[in-house]
């Protein structure tokens, strides 16, 4: 399902040039989890910004279903990221202007899907991660748990091929963590999602059916 | 609504203060056009209608060249009319003159009810109250209506006589009727028949102008040939329309001004704008990536921003449009009084709103608006949905744009000067060189506020920790601090050069003035100018001049001639004790006065400028030999006629006009006579006939107070943009003070007290008024030059010596510091009081 | 026809008094006028008529009327119908002294009205001109004869004094039209004297031309055209009153195909009858003249309409003069021929049919409907 080949990237910094990524590559297949540790620094975030081609590789592709999404025009890796990828972030990042139910409701938007079908599934989406009853609650007024949730279900609600979970459990008391972890393995496994988690969270990456390093820009298995 | 769209909108809702601040600034800026516009608007309107009121239905008026015409041409075009296919001509006659009742100068209508063509006659005719009336009309002697307003302040009553001071004569005359109150117009106007009008101006045979009214269409076209056929060589057929719009063209240049100047406004306005939708992008930068992150696409982002930019524009120009009628009425006062004081009588009684008007400043609004926010909004879309961004990566970009800056300001200046020195008289190119002085000025400002800043942290070294740490954030916070400043620094600028432009043209009027007053007293009859009422006559003049504790004194006789480049006032002057040291030339020595005094003309800088003639030069006028041409020997100063003037010598004008009326007399007093008791002789030898003297002093002082009620709507506008200028201060304060409120809460618990807090804000904002007002300096002193140079010379051809006071840098120090103060007040409470959990709390 | 023609001369002065108001004042002429001002001749005994002198102006008279109506046709049967009329009101008994020197000051003021019927086109044209009689602007004389306003005139065509040219325009139309005024003419009343009232000084002298024959062109927006037909001159002067309690009146003037015309006015009283003092002149194609008292035609209404000022008018007519054998039909060519002068009144073409004593009769002529509606 996705194909990571080979990838390449340097950033400049002060006349410098900095090598990130340095032929990464890997595969995942429909609805496996894969796991991404590495050190601070060690481009885990580039590689999700190359996967979710909100960057582009110098060299080397991303494939998703066959599609070298690294390779497609703005507006097409644009149309690629709202259709076929659910992201999920450390820091939430949810929409503080709109509430619940709006965030989620949002991914169906950008999606074309209006109307009482949108409000529907978006309903349900919010029930599947536990928060119905809260969904006109403002994004500010949930706990930190709770906004992951909802962050899940956002991910989800458009049901992508792709969800990127970039340390979802980072900013998360290790309590909430461990509803969190449950959560987002079943919820992507239902959805039939391929899963690309980012994380220190050893408890987390065991649960992986793989995982993979990310080691002087390349991706290294590791042993469990 | 779109959630998209919901998820920005409700972030203005979210920001209260920072919407209404934009909105403000676009209402200033579009309230201040819309004003403006209506201001004149109404005060031409009002002037239309005073001459609608008078040439009522005509069409056209028939004039001779500087004088009347014999009635007997009226009654050929009415019994034997030019025939164009079916299509009537109407003619009426008119004679025009003035009359005095009690203390009120009137103009005199000698109208014919009968043909009834100009709005007087007809409103003469309205206004009576029957066939008895109506037959009093021509057959009892005496029989006027009067305006209104006119009658009530005489306090005369319907059927009441009065006595009237016509052409040096006392009549009895018999108030018949008003001319309605719903006449607009008609104020201070006297209507009588035209026999009446005839026997009592002394013009038997001969009328004044005869109104016509010619159809529309090109029925209206054979007729009007067919009736220029017909006419001798000597008579005028003029559109009234035309006439009325030539005379209305005379305010051009002020009205021009005043466009102008509520532009700038709007200029200030849009830095608002920018400066609020750029901080309201900014503040959402991590919501604005998310979104792009999810798929949003470039396009939606943009338009989103831009929708609200819309959304913000059609409040502000909305609110704009509805604030400027207010102002408008306010300011239709000050326009209508610089109009009379300056061009000709006009009341404006009620205010026009010009629908156009109302569009085309709604569509700048918006268009202000949008231009404005484009420079954010592709900024943002255009950027990599990248998390990561920092403000300090912002900020580097923000200061790198402002160095860029530098070169496209120097750009600017140069542009100016190449619209100054490419053209030599259009007044337009003016305008424009003083904008890109003044966006140059906007453009130059941030990069000076960042340079100054970081150079007076490094100064401080020694001193302050808070402070160096305030003055550096200064510079390091560019792009909030650096708009606000460069709007402020241009308003500045554009204040610091009208001050000084109207202090130097001050004080050249003074100058000349004190020159130019060296009689002791000025006599005059009262009345308008052009009225045979207001002449003295030979031997009035040697009654008045020879009596005891008079030295000396001079002549002048005013008038307004035609000439092939239409009617020039004239002023035939001879000259007193004094000579021609009365007068400042600006071309032509000594000789030139050996010149005038044998028949050479002297023309005022103005003319000299508006008919491009100089030393050396004639001028043709007509006189009633027909044209004639006079040599111009010189050029001199004059301020008191925009349009300028002809100095002819007494004789020469004699000579060539067969007329021993004087309109004025200076006289010199002798030594140990005082001002008070020669006037009162002069008023006792004229009696019954009034007087109007005056002192030199009092004239100077008039003049002053003419010219000072003349530049209040200047400083009005000019306040306002200020006012504008001072809002985004306080905007880009309050902004900066949110942005940075974990910063301010660090410090506070680091141990810096809540009033060191309010103090540091208090510091950055007088800094950025100081360097404000320092890049104003120069930029005002280029402008004061650019206004007095180029825009007064090209507008009227006064030459104005440029006077570098400091009173004009006074205020603008003031108004920036006061700016500065009033617009960090809430910011700095706001920062000393800010709960420091939920500071460092909130992201 | 006194009454009307009072009441119109009166309405000039008016009118003077009102020339911007779109609506006329109230007419309320009796006391306008009020007892018969010194220093003015008074109509009280018949009198020798001199023409052509009578045709000119009497300036001891207060008021004086010119009145023209005709029918008129071009070659290919198109119709007009024309009213031109000149009045003449002295506002001060002739030897007052003017209180200037002024060529402006008057003592007499003139007014006309122009009208023209264009069933054709369904038009309806009226216009008229006020003027001081000075200056030559506007004034009558009768050798030759002449009278004008501004540039609407009659004037006897140099050398022949019975051909006259009618010129006036406006609003589109002009006439150009020559009028043969060599009939002799009808004396009306008691041989010229015309008795309104019971109120003296009410009467007036009164003579009419009964049938001009016309030739000339009508220029419709600057297009010509050729036409001949038949007009009606009216003619009287006088200083009267009106008599109290007359409202208005219909006046019928019809020129018949037989060469016979009829002229008859019928005064209408305050509470709707016919005045006393109504009367009218048959004349017979031979010339001879029958006067004709107010118990001698019946005019019956047949029809009304409502103008545009919302003033209802009758608008179609049986006449029938018993005692000749007389009974005609009489129509308007055009219902809209209301006058928008001040005053308003209806003045229209029409036409007549019916017979006499058996035989078949048509004809043509003029119908005057004044006090009526708003008038009153």
């Amino acid at each position: 399902m996705l194909e990571i080949q080979d990838l390449h990237k340097s950033f400049r910094e002060g006349g410098r040039t900095h090598a990130v990524l340095e032929g990464a590559s890997a595969a995942a297949a429909a609805g496996e989890v894969l796991a991404i540790t590495g050190r601070s620094g060690s481009g885990k975030s580039t590689l999700l910004n190359l996967v979710s081609a909100i960057d582009t590789p110098d060299a080397g592709a991303v494939r998703v279903a066959g599609a070298e999404v690294s390779a497609l025009p703005e507006p097409a890796r644009t149309l690629y990221r709202r259709a076929q990828v659910g992201f999920v972030y450390q820091f939430f990042n949810l929409i503080p202007t709109l509430n619940a139910l709006e965030n989620v409701r949002l991914m169906l938007e950008l999606n074309g899907v209006g109307g009482a079908a949108a409000r529907e599934r978006s309903r349900a989406m919010v029930a599947r991660v536990g928060l119905a009853g809260r969904e006109s609650s403002a994004v500010d007024q949930l706990s930190g748990g709770e906004q992951q949730r909802l962050a899940i279900a956002r991910a989800l609600v458009h049901a992508p091929r792709l969800l990127l979970a970039d340390e979802p459990t980072g900013n998360l008391d290790e309590a909430t963590a461990r509803e969190i972890v449950p959560l987002i393995l079943s919820l992507a496994r239902d959805a039939g999602a391929t899963l690309l988690i980012v994380t220190h969270d050893a408890a987390l990456a065991a649960r992986a059916d793989r995982t993979l390093e990310l080691r002087a820009g390349r991706l290294e298995p590791r042993a469990p | 609504m779109r959630l998209l769209e919901a998820a920005t909108l409700r972030h203005l809702a979210r920001h209260r203060a920072q919407l209404a601040l934009a909105l403000l600034g676009l209402t200033l800026g579009v309230g201040t056009i819309v004003a403006v516009n209506l201001a004149t608007a109404s005060a031409q309107a009002a002037f239309e209608r005073s001459l609608r009121t008078v040439n009522g239905a005509a069409t056209h008026q028939l004039s001779a060249a500087g004088g009347d015409l014999p009635e007997s041409l009226y009654v050929a075009l009415a019994t034997h009319p030019p025939a164009a296919g079916g299509t009537p001509l109407r003619v009426s006659p008119v004679i025009e003159g003035y009359a005095q009742a009690g203390n009120r100068v009137l103009r005199l209508i000698g109208s014919d009810p009968f043909s009834a063509l100009s709005g007087a006659a007809e409103a003469a005719a309205a206004a009576g109250p029957g066939a008895q009336a109506a037959g009093d009309w021509l057959t009892k002697g005496g029989t006027v209506l009067m305006d209104a307003a006119s009658a009530r302040a005489l306090g005369l009553k319907v059927g009441q006589s009065l006595e009237l001071r016509v052409a040096g004569h006392t009549v009895p005359a018999e108030l018949a009727g008003f001319i309605g109150e719903d006449a607009p117009g008609a104020e201070a106007l006297l209507v009588t028949d035209i026999a009446q009008a005839q026997e009592w101006l002394g013009m038997p045979g001969r009328i004044s102008r005869i109104d016509a009214r010619l159809p529309e269409g090109p029925g209206g076209a054979a007729l009007e040939q067919a009736l220029r056929a017909q006419l001798p060589a000597s008579v005028q057929l003029v559109a009234t329309r035309a006439r009325a719009r030539e005379t209305f063209a005379m305010t051009d240049a002020f009205t021009t001004n005043l466009h102008a100047m509520s532009l700038l406004a709007l200029l200030v306005g849009m830095f608002l704008i920018y400066g609020a939708v750029s901080f309201g992008v900014l503040q959402r930068r991590t919501t604005l990536a998310v979104l792009r992150a999810l798929g949003a696409r470039r396009g939606e982002i943009l338009g989103l921003i831009l929708k609200e930019a819309a959304l913000l524009g059609v409040g502000g120009a909305l609110l704009g449009v509805l604030a400027g009628i207010a102002i408008g009425h306010a300011l239709v006062g000050l326009v209508a009084r610089t109009i009379n004081d300056l061009y000709f009588q006009v009341a404006v009684t009620e205010v026009t709103v010009p629908v156009a008007t109302l569009v085309v400043a709604f569509a700048a609004g918006l268009a202000t608006a949008l231009l404005a926010a484009l420079v954010p909004a592709l900024e943002v879309a255009g950027a990599p949905p990248n998390l990561a961004l920092s403000r300090a990566v912002l900020e580097a970009r923000a200061r790198r744009i402002a160095r860029a800056l530098v070169p496209l300001s120097v750009g600017l200046v140069l542009a100016a000067a190449l619209a100054v020195l490419a053209s030599s008289r259009s007044l337009l190119a003016g305008f424009l060189a003083l904008f890109l002085l003044l966006i140059a000025v906007a453009a130059l400002t941030p990069a000076f506020l960042e340079a100054v800043a970081r150079l007076a942290a490094r100064a401080l070294g020694g001193g302050s920790t808070v402070l160096r740490l305030g003055l550096a954030d200064v510079g390091r916070s560019l792009s909030r601090t650096g708009v606000a400043c460069a709007a402020l620094g241009m308003a500045l600028a554009a204040m610091i050069g009208v001050a000084l432009m109207v202090g130097s043209f001050r004080a050249s009027l003074a100058t000349w003035l004190e020159r130019t007053l060296q009689a002791d007293l000025y006599v005059s009859a009262p009345g308008p100018l052009e009225d045979a009422g207001r002449l003295f006559m030979p031997g009035r003049v040697r009654e008045l001049t020879t009596l005891p504790g008079i030295a000396a004194h001079s002549e002048a006789r005013r008038l307004r001639v035609d000439s092939p480049q239409g009617e020039i006032d004239l002023n035939a002057l001879r000259l007193g004790p004094r000579g021609g040291a009365t007068f400042t030339l600006a071309q032509g020595g000594a000789p030139a006065w050996a010149a005038f005094e044998h028949g050479a003309v002297l023309i005022s800088e103005p003319l000299a400028w508006r008919l491009k003639r100089g030393m050396g030069g004639t001028l043709a006028l007509v006189t009633p030999q027909g044209l004639t041409e006079f040599p111009v020997a010189g050029v001199y100063r004059e301020y008191g006629n925009e349009r300028g003037e002809i100095l002819m010598a007494l004789r020469t004008y004699r000579e060539h006009w067969h007329d021993d009326a004087v309109s004025g007399l200076g006289i010199y007093l002798a030594p140990g006579h005082s001002a008070e008791a020669v006037a009162q002789e002069l008023r006792a030898q004229a009696a019954p006939d009034p007087l109007y003297i005056r002192s030199n002093a009092q004239i100077r002082a008039l003049s002053l107070s003419i010219f000072d009620r003349t530049f209040v709507i200047t400083r009005v506008l000019y306040f306002l943009a200020a006012g504008v200028a001072a809002l985004g201060l306080v905007s880009a304060l309050l902004a900066w003070e949110l942005s940075r409120a974990r910063e301010l809460a660090l410090l506070r618990t680091l141990g810096i007290t809540p009033a060191g807090t309010a103090l540091m804000v208090l510091a950055q904002s007088l800094f950025m008024g100081l360097a404000a007002f320092v890049v104003a300096v120069p930029a005002g002193l280029v402008t004061a030059w650019v206004l007095t140079a180029v825009i007064n010379r090209r507008a009227f051809g006064w030459h104005i010596d440029l006077e570098v006071q400091s009173a004009g840098f006074a205020t603008a120090l003031v108004l920036a510091l006061l700016a500065a103060l009033t617009a960090a007040l809430y910011p700095a409470w706001r920062a000393a009081r800010a709960p420091l959990t939920a500071a460092l709390r909130t992201e | 026809m006194n009454v009307r023609r009072a009441v119109i001369a009166l309405a000039a002065l008016a009118a003077l008094a009102a020339a911007a108001a779109s609506a006329a004042p109230p007419l309320e002429v009796a006391p306008l006028l009020g007892p018969a001002p010194a220093g003015f001749a008074a109509a009280e005994a018949p009198r020798e008529f001199q023409f052509p002198d009578d045709h000119g102006p009497h300036p001891d008279f207060r008021q004086e009327w010119w009145y023209f109506t005709g029918n008129l046709e071009a070659a290919d049967g198109e119709r007009f119908g024309f009213e031109f009329t000149v009045f003449r009101f002295a506002l001060a008994p002739p030897g007052a002294r003017p209180p200037g020197d002024s060529a402006w000051r008057a003592r007499e003021v003139y007014m006309a009205h122009l009208a023209v019927t264009d069933p054709a086109r369904g038009r309806f044209m009226s216009s008229e001109r006020l003027e001081r009689a000075a200056l030559d602007l506007a004034g009558a004389r009768a050798r030759p004869f002449a009278v004008w306003v501004d540039d609407w005139s009659v004037r006897a065509v140099e050398d022949v004094p019975s051909s006259w040219l009618l010129r006036a325009q406006a609003d589109g139309y002009a006439l150009e039209l020559e009028l043969d005024a060599s009939g002799t003419p009808v004396l009306n009343g008691e041989h010229g004297l015309s008795v309104k009232s019971d109120t003296p000084p009410s009467a007036s002298y009164y003579y009419s031309l009964p049938r001009l024959g016309v030739r000339g062109r009508v220029i419709r927006g600057g297009q010509a055209r050729e036409v001949t037909g038949l007009a009606w001159f009216d003619r009287e002067w006088g200083s009267g009153v009106l008599g109290r309690g007359q409202v208005g009146w219909d006046w019928f003037a019809l020129q018949l195909q037989d060469g016979s015309a009829l002229m008859y006015y019928a005064l209408r009283d305050r509470d709707g009858t016919r005045d006393s003092h109504s009367a009218g002149t048959f004349v017979e194609p031979s010339g001879e003249t029958r006067p004709l008292g107010a118990g001698e035609v019946e005019v019956e209404v047949r029809d009304h309409y409502v103008a545009r000022s919302g003033t209802r008018y009758p608008s179609a007519w049986t006449v029938r003069v018993p005692h000749l054998g007389l009974e005609l039909a009489v129509r308007p060519v055009l219902a809209d021929q209301e006058l928008t002068t001040r005053p308003r009144y209806w003045e229209g073409a029409v036409d007549a049919t019916g017979s006499r004593a058996g035989a078949k009769l048509r004809g043509r002529g003029y119908v005057e409907l004044v006090g009526y509606g708003a008038e009153r």
